[in-house]
């Protein structure tokens, strides 16, 4: 490649001289500087440090980048750097981020076909218009083999591009699957939970897909899915019988994040996840907006299984005011804006000020309640 | 009451440092050529790559970190180095370039992960800010390239700019 410098070129007597006039090293071995280039952004490697010398020219083609396209002419311009033959050998990317450009069909075809792309992990297409027929590239191309992380957020890819997900072995690396806002369906998480591409799976996002009660059941008893650390269900219309089957499921046994805002869950769910010895692992778990009572705060605050639990959300739910100070020992962020506080026993007239007092006395915890929790 | 045990470092100009095993255990080359020798009382190791200078400052990193394990870096850094190291890292890093570029060198001679990840994002959080020229000036480094080539690959890089 006559375009890649060979290094070593500087002039010896030049050298001397320059360690005269500034008194610093100037021969830092290759592998030095591309330890040093890792911590530097992708775009400042190429744009400056590629500029510095010879030798950092070459090292800076050594380390893997990450590229985030911001717009659709740098979109344009990207394309064509892949198809130069000038990078297609030494350009190696390992992070590429598409979020919120456009990018379809041949755009996408061309990206795939680069040798570049060898060793990408990780692909953020989130709003980027995708359908099933630029899963089909992804789900085809002879390069994009070791995805770990694939976000894609907001695209319509519907049933047949879940089915090409669950097909091609391109995918059978994947760790991170993010598919909220994809508008899935119930069939969908069937072949999801049945595709033995996803065995690697550790965080799975289906906020704002139609999950339902069959989806949570489909996921609870795959024979694949089962490491689970992260899964978000937010307005994923999982109700009672749903919890009913993710509480039963081994499958969970590892969830650190669990979030079921806007779920209807209500107070019998609670005491499923509560009693659940699956959940023990469990450290953010979300239920704003989940039509709790106060017996939910009491199971979870008298749950002998939500040991590690950390983060707990009750947001727009009634929690017991005996509870809320019993939660507060319990874990270390109580989020409860718009709760309503529910006093059985004594005063009816404590004001919000009083509960914050009360509960915050607790060691470590902190409550955020950003609109007053009213009192009843 | 047991004694810990010892090691001595001699660096290239000829300087001795007596150091606990523990502590300089972190190295890894240290760790292999301790392994492969006997139980001396006290070996002697020479460093003939690293000062005294920097092998002092090698020490001392040891001597906090052996029991505090460092905290990973991230890759590539988002902010400032000073954002997401401990205040000890801090302190220690309040050298001049010379001696934080033979440091570099030493860690990677002497094999330790983790004073080399600390190091290298140093310099790369000092490059960050910083013009090509600028970055020459700060390392001693000679622009090798003719005026015709650097324009050529501010042409061919042109894409990033846009992205």
């Amino acid at each position: 490649m006559d375009q890649c410098y060979s290094k070593h070129v500087v002039d010896q007597q030049q050298t001397k001289s320059y360690q005269r006039n500034y008194q610093v090293l100037i021969d830092i071995p290759d592998e030095i500087i591309i330890e040093i280039l890792k911590y530097i952004p992708s775009e400042i490697i190429i744009g400056k440090c590629s500029l510095i010398s010879k030798q950092w020219y070459e090292s800076c083609w050594k380390v893997p980048f990450s590229i985030r396209v911001k717009t659709r002419r740098a979109a344009s311009i990207f394309e064509e750097t892949l198809k130069s033959e000038r990078f297609d050998t030494c350009l190696r990317i390992q992070r590429l981020d598409f979020s919120f450009v456009p990018i379809i069909g041949n755009s996408l075809e061309l990206i795939s076909s680069s040798p570049s792309m060898k060793s990408l992990q990780h692909l953020n297409l989130t709003r980027c218009r995708v359908t099933s027929q630029e899963i089909k590239i992804l789900a085809d191309s002879p390069n994009i083999r070791l995805l770990s992380s694939l976000i894609l957020s907001g695209c319509l890819i519907g049933v047949d591009g879940v089915k090409l997900l669950c097909q091609s072995t391109n995918f059978s690396h994947l760790k991170v699957l993010d598919l909220c806002d994809c508008s899935l369906t119930p069939e969908a998480l069937y072949h999801l939970s049945s595709s033995p591409n996803f065995f690697r799976l550790l965080s799975l996002n289906l906020r704002n897909c139609l999950v339902g009660d069959e989806g949570a059941k489909q996921l609870s008893q795959s024979q694949f899915i089962t490491q689970l650390t992260h899964l978000d269900l937010t307005f994923s219309q999982v109700g009672l019988e749903g919890i009913k089957s993710l509480s039963n499921s081994r499958n969970l046994s590892n969830i650190i994040h669990l979030d079921l805002s806007h779920c209807e869950i209500t107070d019998n769910g609670t005491k499923q996840l509560s009693s659940s010895p699956y959940l023990s692992n469990l450290t953010n778990l979300n239920l704003t907006f989940c039509k709790l009572g106060p017996e939910s705060s009491q199971f979870i605050a008298e749950s002998f299984h939500l040991n590690k639990l950390i983060n707990l959300n009750l947001s727009y739910c009634k929690i017991g005011y005996e509870e809320m100070k019993m939660l507060s020992a319990r874990v270390k962020h109580l989020v409860c804006v718009g709760s309503t506080v529910v006093n059985h026993s004594v005063g009816r007239n404590k004001d919000s000020s009083t509960v914050s007092n009360t509960v915050s006395t607790a060691p470590h915890t902190t409550i955020r309640m950003l609109q007053p929790a009213m009192l009843c | 009451m047991s004694e810990t045990k010892q090691v001595e470092l001699t660096s290239k100009d000829k300087v001795s440092f007596k150091v606990d095993r523990d502590v300089i255990l972190m190295s890894g080359l240290v760790k292999d050529m301790l392994e492969e020798g006997d139980e001396d009382e006290t070996p002697i190791i020479p460093i003939p790559n690293v000062d005294s200078k920097p092998l002092q400052k090698v020490i001392e990193y040891c001597q906090y970190h052996h029991k505090e394990p460092a905290q990973e870096i991230e890759k590539p850094l988002k902010g400032k180095i000073e954002d997401v190291i401990c205040d000890w890292d801090k302190k220690f890093l309040e050298i001049d370039q010379s001696l934080l570029i033979e440091l570099i060198m030493a860690a990677n001679y002497l094999n330790i992960k983790d004073l080399l990840d600390l190091t290298c994002a140093k310099v790369a959080s000092m490059i960050k800010g910083k013009s090509p020229e600028q970055i020459r000036e700060m390392f001693g480094i000679e622009n090798d390239f003719t005026p015709e080539e650097e324009a050529k690959i501010r042409e061919e890089n042109k894409w990033c700019e846009e992205a």
